[in-house]
C-alpha cells in the first residue's frame, strides 16, 4: 500500500509516525555493523595502551612481539612520525598538535595509544602487544582541573603552543561580557551563589568504537569503514592526517549502534588502523574493548562552576555570573568549543541582561572531553536553574512563577536577547505552564517536587566552523523510484525514515518508492555529519530543497508535454497533475523515462539524462563575537521538566514518582522518533543523576571501566514516562518549521532532580551525579548541623566579585550514631 | 580470553578425573556467568575447562527425610520458574525462600545461565546465594578422588572468592535442611541498580514456638564483609522475643553496632553498607513475619 501525501485532503507526510524503515534489519538481527563485515583476509588490530596517565615513555621494544605466532605487524609513533601528521586543524580554534596517532615522549592519560600489533586473530594481536615492553617513567597525575590550573603545576603538555592558553589551561580565553554585572549585582535585591560540579559521565554507546580499513594496493585507494556520526570530516581528517588525495579516500558507516556524540571525531584508532592497512596490503579490523571505551573515548568531561545569580524582589533575573573550569583530559578534543556553546545556549531560555563569566578548558590526565548529548548545555542548566530556585526560595516566590515572568514568551518572538541569541519562536511560556499543571504538587512525607527549563540549539555555527550546513543530492530513477543521497552520517536517529518522508511529500511520491542512502563519501554529497539535533531541521531542509528543484524540472516537463503552464500543475498520487485533478496528468515515471529514453520529447534547454538535483543548506547563523554573544543556531527547542521525587531516608535512595515534559520541538516530521528522541535524550539527562560517572583515580587510573561499576541505569532503573507534552511553536526560520530533537530532554533533567531534591529533603545537592551514599550523607550531616546543607561543599559567607573562598570540607561521617 | 581445551564429561567420574588430572590449569564451568567474564579479560587463563553440562547427576533435585538435594548445576532460571522444586513437598518453607531470593537476582538472561552451585563457588560477597545458603544452614558435598565429604555452610565460605574446595574437587550437592517446626525466612538486600549485586544484604531464618515467640534463629549478613557472617549477638537478643513484637530499629541498631563492614567498594564505602543493616534486617524481618 502506498503511504503518500494526499493533497485531496490536504493530508501531508509531515507529522506522520511511519514506522522506523531501519527497524526491520536491527530487530531481526540482519543490521551489518563494523564487527559483522568478513572481507577475505582480515586482519585483526589491537593496541597497546599507555597503563599510566602521566609517563615518559624511554623506550619500546616491539621485537617480542613481532616473534609471536600470526602477528603480521607491530609499529609504534616512531615508525609512523614522517608518514602521519597531527589532525584536527580542520576546524578553526582547536588549535591542536596534540591530536596525535601514538604518544611519543610522553603518555598523558591512561589509555593513551603507544603501539599496535596486527595479526590474523584478534587473541594473537592481543599476545603480541602484551609481549612489547615499554619502558616508563612515571610523572605526577593531574586529576583536578583547579590544581592542574595552579600556576606551579607541571604542563601536561609542554610540547604544543596554545593560542589563547595559558599553562594547562589551554583555552583560557572564553568571556562573556554582557551589560555592567557588578551594578546589576549589587543593585539586586538577592544574589545566591554555590559551586557545582558535574561528573563525567561517557556517552555509553551499546557498540563500542569500531573501524576497518581496507586499503588496495593496486589501486591505492583506502575504504574505510567507521561507526562514525560524520563521514566527510572523517574523510577529510584521515587523508590530511595520511597525506592521501581526499579522491582516494571513502568514508563509509554501515550500521552504527549509537553515538550521542561519542562518535564525532577522528580518533587516533582510526589513524592508526588505517595506517596498518596501508603498511600490511590487507584488511584491519579494530574494535574497541568495553574498558577501551570508558578509558579513551571522550565523555563529558567534569566541569567545575562557581556561580552566581542576582534577583530583585519580584523574581526578576538582573545578573549572571560564572567562573567555569572545564576538565578537557589529556588532548583538546571539542573540549573548548563544548565550554563555550554549553555555557552561552545555557544562559537560555532568559534573556538575561547583565552576564560576566570566565571560562577555562584545562588540560588534566585524565581521557579526553568530548560531545555528549547536550553539549555542555546540561551542565550549565543545572547550576543556573538551581540557582533559580535558590533566589526564588529566599524571596518567598514559587518556583513556576519566577520562572515565567523570566523565560522568553512566545508572543515577544521572533526576539534577540542581550546575549545576542535571536529566538525566532518559542512556547516555553506555555510549556512550563503544561507541566506545572500536569505533576502532582501535593504535598507529602519525603517527597519534593522540582522544576526546569532550558532551550536547546538547533545545530550551531560552532566557534571552531564557520560553517554549519548539510547536503542532500536527489534521482529519480527510470521507474519512478526515488534515490537519496543523504549527506549526514545517521546512527539510530531514522535518517532513512525522515529523510523519505520529506522527500516523498514533496515530490507526491508515495514514501516507500523513496530510497535514502547515508554515511558514504563516494556517493552522499559533503555534510557535517550527525550532531548537536541538527538531522530533521538542517538536514530536513536540504533534502526538502532538492526535492523541490527536482519537482521543478518535472512540472516543466510535464508542462511541455501537457501543452500547459505550470503554474496549472502539481505534483501527488506518483503524477504530475492538473491542479486539484486526481487522476490527471502524467505519471512521474513517464517523465523520467523521456528524459532518458526520448530526449527529441524534451523542451528546449531541458537537459537531458537523470532527473537530479543537489541541495545544501547552510543556516543563517552568526559566529561567536568576542564577548561571547552572537546568534549560533537557527532556531532553538525548548522544555520544561517537571519531577515528583521521594527520597528514602534510610538508604538514600531517590525514586521518580512521576516525571512530565513539555517541549516545542516546532513542526514534527514524524512524532514517534521524536517521542523515542524524547525519552533516549530524557535517559541521558537521568543518567548523570543517577551515578553515570567515570571516575579517575589520583594515580589518574579509571576506576569503574566497565558497566558492573559504571552505573548505566538498566530499563529497570528508569521511572515510566508520559507521552511528551508537545506545544509546537514553529520555527519561522527553518523553512519547513522543525527544530532540534535530539538533546532537549536532556539539558533539563539534572536540575529538575536536584530540585524535587532539595524540595524534599532541604538539601541543595551541587555536584553530580547524585547517588545514595552522598543523600544519606547528607541528610545525616543536615541532622547533625540541626540545618539544612550545601552538598558536597558549604560555602562561607560571598567575598568579592572574582575571589571564591576556599571551601569548607566536611570530616568523614558516621552514618549511624 | 586465551585458547583452551573444552571437556565435555558425560558422568561424575569422569568430571572428577577431568579435574584432577592437571588442577592447576584445568577450571569447571557451570553455568559461567562469573568465569566467562574472568576469561574474557584473561584474568584468568585455564588451559582446560571441564564443562559440568553433561554430567546429570549434578543437576538433579531430590528430597526427602528431613533434607532437599540440590544439583549444583541446578539453573536459578528452573528454581525461579518453580520447575526445580515441583515434585518436592517441603515440610518447612525453605523452597519458597530460596525461589524468592533466587528469582530476584540479576536479570532474566543472567538467571537462565548462571547456576546455585556456580554461584557458591564464586563465593563473592555481593552474591546472594552464599547468604541464602548460609541462612538455611546448607551442607556442601565436596567429591574428590577419595571420595565424598560434607562441609558446613559456614566451613564452605572462607572469604572472597575462597572456599574450602581443594584443587581437584568438585562441588556434588548443596543439601539444605528441610527442618519441622514453624521455621520463617526473610531476606532483603540493596545494590545500586535492580539487577545489581547486593552491596549490603540481610538474611533471616526464625523458628517461633507455639506462642509465637522465637525460638531459635540465624541472621546472616552479606555483602559488606568478606563472607556470609552470622549476627551471634543480634541472634541471642532475638530469641525469647514474640516475633510480631519485635522492634526493629531496636534489632536494627544492634545489627549495625555489632557487624563490622570489611568491604568498601570504589564507590560505596563501608560506612553506607554498614548505615544499609537496619533497613534491611527490617524488610527481612517484615517478610519473614507476613509469611507466618
Amino acid at each position: 500500500m502506498s503511504v503518500a501525501a494526499d493533497r485531496a485532503t490536504g493530508e501531508s507526510l509531515i507529522g506522520r509516525s511511519l514506522p522506523r524503515r531501519e527497524d526491520l534489519a536491527l530487530l531481526t538481527g540482519t543490521a551489518v555493523f563494523v564487527d559483522d563485515m568478513r572481507p577475505a583476509g582480515l586482519l585483526h588490530a589491537r593496541i597497546l595502551r599507555s597503563p599510566h596517565a602521566h609517563a615518559r615513555i624511554r623506550r619500546i621494544d616491539l621485537e617480542p612481539a613481532r616473534r609471536l605466532p600470526g602477528v603480521v605487524d607491530v609499529f609504534c609513533g616512531a615508525d609512523v612520525e614522517r608518514s602521519v601528521e597531527p589532525w584536527g586543524d580542520l576546524t578553526q580554534d582547536i588549535l591542536t598538535g596534540d591530536r596525535i596517532a601514538f604518544a611519543r615522549d610522553k603518555a598523558v592519560y591512561q589509555g593513551q595509544e603507544v603501539a599496535v600489533a596486527v595479526a590474523e586473530t584478534k587473541w594473537q594481536a592481543e599476545d603480541a602487544i602484551e609481549a612489547i615492553e615499554v619502558d616508563y617513567e612515571p610523572l605526577e597525575p593531574l586529576v583536578d582541573p583547579e590544581q592542574a590550573m595552579q600556576p606551579d603545576a607541571p604542563v601536561i603538555q609542554d610540547g604544543v603552543d596554545y593560542e589563547g592558553g595559558v599553562g594547562n589551561a589551554y583555552d583560557a580565553s572564553y568571556r562573556i561580557r554582557v551589560g555592567d554585572f557588578e551594578f546589576a549585582r549589587d543593585e539586586a535585591d538577592v544574589v545566591v551563589r554555590a559551586r557545582f560540579t558535574t561528573g563525567c559521565s561517557g556517552a555509553a554507546a551499546l557498540e563500542p568504537h569500531a573501524c576497518l580499513a581496507d586499503y588496495n594496493p593496486s589501486s591505492g585507494k583506502l575504504t574505510f569503514h567507521s561507526a562514525t556520526q560524520m563521514v566527510h570530516p572523517l574523510r577529510d581528517g584521515l587523508s590530511k592526517a595520511l597525506h592521501l588525495p581526499r579522491t582516494q579516500v571513502r568514508v563509509v558507516a554501515p550500521f552504527v549502534g549509537g553515538g550521542f556524540g561519542s562518535k564525532g571525531d577522528v580518533f587516533p584508532w582510526e589513524v592508526i588502523t588505517a595506517v596498518a592497512s596501508i603498511r600490511t596490503g590487507r584488511p584491519v579490523r579494530c574494535v574497541l574493548s568495553r574498558r577501551e571505551v570508558f578509558e579513551t573515548v571522550p565523555g563529558r568531561g567534569r566541569q567545575v562552576r562557581y556561580a552566581e545569580l542576582a534577583m530583585r524582589a519580584d523574581g526578576t533575573i538582573t545578573a549572571y555570573g560564572e567562573r567555569v573550569i572545564f576538565a578537557c583530559g589529556g588532548v583538546s578534543a571539542w573540549g573548548n568549543q563544548i565550554l563555550r556553546i554549553g555555557t552561552q545556549i545555557g544562559m537560555l531560555p532568559y534573556a538575561i541582561p547583565n552576564i560576566h563569566v570566565d571560562g577555562f578548558a584545562v588540560h588534566t590526565n585524565t581521557g579526553p572531553a568530548g560531545p555528549v548529548r547536550g553539549f555542555g548545555v546540561p551542565e550549565a542548566i543545572f547550576a543556573k536553574e538551581q540557582l533559580v530556585d535558590m533566589a526564588a526560595t529566599e524571596l518567598g516566590l514559587d518556583p513556576v512563577e519566577v520562572r515565567l515572568r523570566n523565560v522568553l514568551h512566545g508572543d515577544d518572538c521572533p526576539t534577540v536577547t542581550p546575549l545576542g541569541q535571536r529566538v525566532d519562536s518559542t512556547s516555553i511560556d506555555r510549556c512550563l505552564e503544561r507541566a506545572a499543571e500536569a505533576i502532582d504538587r501535593s504535598e507529602a512525607e519525603d517527597v519534593g517536587v522540582g522544576f526546569a527549563v532550558c532551550m536547546k540549539y538547533t545545530s550551531a555555527r560552532h566557534p571552531s566552523l564557520d560553517s554549519d550546513l548539510a547536503s542532500v543530492r536527489i534521482v529519480l530513477e527510470t521507474d519512478g523510484t526515488v534515490s537519496v543521497f543523504s549527506g549526514d552520517s545517521p546512527h539510530g536517529q531514522g535518517h532513512g525514515t525522515t529523510v523519505a518522508q520529506v522527500v516523498a511529500d514533496a515530490l507526491g511520491v508515495g514514501v516507500e518508492k523513496v530510497r535514502v542512502t547515508s554515511s558514504d563519501t563516494e556517493t552522499c554529497p559533503f555534510s557535517l555529519g550527525t550532531w548537536g539535533s541538527r538531522g530533521g531541521a538542517i538536514l530536513g531542509t536540504a533534502a526538502r530543497m532538492a526535492a523541490e528543484r527536482v519537482r521543478a524540472k518535472l512540472i516543466e516537463l510535464a508542462a511541455h508535454i501537457l501543452e500547459t503552464a505550470p503554474e496549472e500543475l502539481e505534483v501527488a498520487e506518483d503524477r504530475v497533475r492538473f491542479v486539484g485533478m486526481p487522476g490527471t496528468g502524467l505519471f512521474i515515471q513517464n517523465l523520467v523515462l523521456l528524459a532518458a529514453y526520448a530526449t527529441h520529447q524534451l523542451p528546449e534547454g531541458f537537459e537531458p539524462g537523470p532527473i537530479q538535483a543537489q541541495a545544501t543548506y547552510d543556516t543563517p547563523t552568526e559566529r561567536e563575537r568576542s564577548d561571547g554573544t552572537g546568534n549560533l543556531s537557527p532556531t532553538y527547542s525548548a522544555a520544561a521538566h517537571a519531577a515528583r521525587v521521594e527520597v528514602d531516608r534510610e538508604t538514600g535512595r531517590w525514586r521518580v514518582l512521576d516525571y512530565v515534559m513539555a517541549h516545542d520541538t516546532g513542526v514534527i516530521i514524524n512524532p514517534l522518533i521524536v517521542e523515542g528522541q524524547h525519552q533516549g535524550a530524557f535517559l541521558h539527562g537521568y543518567a548523570m543523576v543517577f551515578g553515570e560517572e567515570v571516575r579517575w583515580g589520583e594515580d589518574g587510573a579509571v576506576a569503574n571501566a566497565g558497566f558492573k561499576e559504571y552505573f548505566a541505569p538498566s530499563a529497570a532503573d528508569l521511572p515510566s514516562l508520559h507521552p511528551t507534552i508537545e506545544v509546537p511553536a514553529p520555527s519561522t526560520v527553518i523553512p519547513g518549521g522543525q527544530k532540534g530533537a535530539g538533546e532537549s530532554a536532556t539539558a533539563p533533567v539534572a536540575a529538575t532532580i536536584a530540585n524535587a531534591l532539595q524540595a524534599a529533603t532541604g538539601v541543595r545537592f551541587c555536584s553530580l551525579p547524585i547517588m545514595p551514599d552522598d543523600v544519606k550523607r547528607a541528610l545525616v550531616e543536615s541532622e547533625r548541623r540541626g540545618a539544612p546543607i550545601v552538598y558536597p561543599r558549604d560555602m562561607p559567607d560571598y567575598d568579592g566579585p572574582t575571589e571564591w573562598p576556599e571551601p569548607e570540607e566536611f570530616d568523614d561521617l558516621e552514618l549511624i550514631d | 580470553m586465551r585458547p583452551f581445551e573444552y571437556l565435555t564429561p558425560a558422568g561424575l567420574e569422569e568430571a572428577l578425573e577431568a579435574v584432577a588430572e592437571r588442577p592447576e590449569e584445568t577450571a569447571p564451568i557451570a553455568g559461567g556467568q562469573s568465569l566467562l567474564l574472568e576469561l574474557k579479560s584473561r584474568e584468568r587463563a585455564p588451559a582446560r575447562l571441564v564443562s559440568l553440562a553433561g554430567v546429570e547427576a549434578l543437576g538433579a533435585v531430590s528430597g526427602g527425610h528431613g533434607e532437599i538435594r540440590v544439583g549444583p548445576t541446578v539453573t536459578y532460571r528452573a528454581i525461579a520458574d518453580g520447575e526445580a522444586f515441583a515434585a518436592i513437598a517441603s515440610r518447612s518453607a525453605v523452597t519458597g525462600f530460596l525461589t524468592r531470593v533466587i528469582a530476584n537476582i540479576a536479570d532474566r538472561a543472567v538467571r537462565t545461565m548462571a547456576t546455585v552451585g556456580g554461584a557458591a563457588c564464586q563465593a563473592e560477597p555481593a552474591f546472594d546465594i552464599p547468604v541464602a545458603l548460609t541462612v538455611v544452614d546448607a551442607g556442601f558435598e565436596v567429591a574428590g578422588a577419595s571420595g565424598t565429604r560434607r562441609v558446613a555452610a559456614h566451613e564452605f565460605f572462607r572469604g572472597v572468592k575462597q572456599t574450602a574446595l581443594e584443587q581437584g574437587e568438585l562441588l556434588s550437592a548443596i543439601v539444605v535442611p528441610d527442618p519441622a517446626g514453624s521455621w520463617r525466612w526473610g531476606f532483603a538486600k540493596q545494590g545500586m541498580r535492580a539487577h545489581d549485586a547486593a552491596l549490603s544484604s540481610v538474611a533471616l531464618a526464625v523458628r517461633v514456638d507455639g506462642e509465637s515467640r522465637v525460638e531459635c534463629c540465624r541472621i546472616v549478613v552479606g555483602g559488606a564483609v568478606k563472607r556470609p557472617s552470622r549476627a551471634y549477638g543480634c541472634e541471642t537478643w532475638l530469641i525469647g522475643r514474640p516475633i510480631g513484637e519485635v522492634e526493629a530499629e531496636k534489632l536494627g541498631e544492634r545489627l549495625a553496632a555489632e557487624v563490622v563492614p570489611e568491604l568498601g567498594g570504589a564507590r560505596f564505602g563501608r560506612e553506607y553498607r554498614r548505615s544499609l543493616l537496619p533497613a534491611l534486617v527490617r524488610r527481612a524481618l517484615e517478610e519473614a513475619r507476613d509469611e507466618g
